[in-house]
């Protein structure tokens, strides 16, 4: 869902919107897991747009 | 006022005078067609200075016409203003403590929605129609309310992803009852979370629901979200598995790649 275009307005909302410190630490765990290919991903883009 | 309006605002109160054929389309409706953009703009005006008194002369002229109007671009904006106008004040009555003419208000744009309830479909989909679709929900008092909220339950599934209909469902979600979103809720589910949050329209649903539900429903949606992950997860792993599978029967170079998506297959929870 993070790599949707869509889908990832949808997680941030409910990042924003979940009060439950539980369930909110569930959600970073899952999206920790994805944090190192999403910085690679960035990275890369980054690399492109800046011409190096 | 501009002298465009002022010039109107007379012309209009001539022309309530006159206008005895009602069911014909009043004068001011002859008026609205003719010359739109200005007129529309000097009835929404009326609408918000006329007294109390003198509203329902005025709203006489849209019987018989209110879908015409709906479908127009200058006339829905007129009609939103009906709705929002006389529930404004009808609430004001209500908190003077004067029941019956708050009661009379009320009754006065009852023309309106029944009008709309009868072609609720239809006007959800329509880019002026959910606007006045909207409007009800947001103004008119809770018996109104139900009634709009109870013809619309009906659309639910076909308005979520439709480019004006999601519009109309994200109010309901807003204003509606706790029922609503239940009922909301069970049909996101049915029809996969992974698959409405990756639509255009109808993850802007999925956002209102996360942000007016209550946190049982909001916890609903997140744990569903984590079962979206488990199955993709699951998907993969059979999917690697096997074509790390088929690369091992291979022989020669593609060895090398059968190795590393056998890999990817046994370390799939840390990579994807």
């Amino acid at each position: 869902m993070v790599r949707d275009a869509f889908a990832n307005y949808v997680v941030q909302t409910t990042l924003d919107e979940v009060a439950d410190p539980a369930e909110k630490h569930r959600l970073m765990e899952e999206l920790s897991i994805h944090s190192t290919e999403l910085v690679r991903r960035f990275s890369k883009n980054s690399l492109i747009f800046s011409g190096a | 006022m501009r002298h465009y309006e002022a010039r109107w605002c007379s012309c209009l109160s001539r022309c309530m005078g006159k206008s005895r054929h009602v069911h014909n389309g009043g004068a001011v409706w002859r008026r609205l067609t003719k010359s739109r953009v200005h007129s529309c703009r000097v009835v929404q005006k009326a609408l918000e200075t006329l007294e109390d008194g003198e509203m329902p002369k005025l709203l006489t002229e849209f019987h018989h016409n209110v879908l015409s109007c709906i479908h127009d671009q200058n006339g829905n904006h007129v009609i939103q203003k009906c709705i929002e106008v006389m529930c404004g004040k009808a609430k004001k009555a209500k908190l003077r403590g004067d029941e019956v003419q708050a009661e009379f208000l009320e009754q006065q744009i009852n023309f309106i929605i029944d009008d709309v309830m009868n072609n609720v479909r239809s006007l959800s989909c329509h880019p002026y129609g959910c606007r006045v679709l909207q409007r009800i929900l947001e103004h008119c008092p809770e018996a109104k309310k139900g009634l709009a909220l109870d013809e619309i339950k009906k659309f639910h599934k076909d308005l979520l992803d439709d480019q004006f209909g999601n519009y109309v469902i994200q109010h309901v979600l807003q204003f509606g009852r706790s029922t609503d979103r239940d009922s909301l809720l069970g049909i996101i589910l049915a029809n996969g979370l992974l698959i409405l949050s990756r639509q255009k329209f109808a993850s802007n649903v999925v956002e209102k629901l996360l942000k007016y539900g209550n946190a049982d429903q909001r916890s609903r949606v997140v744990e569903e979200m984590f079962k979206v992950r488990l199955r993709c997860l699951h998907i993969m792993a059979r999917v690697t598995q096997n074509l790390a599978n088929y690369f091992e029967c291979c022989r020669g170079p593609t060895n090398v790649l059968g190795k590393s998506f056998q890999r990817i297959a046994t370390g799939l929870p840390l990579s994807f």
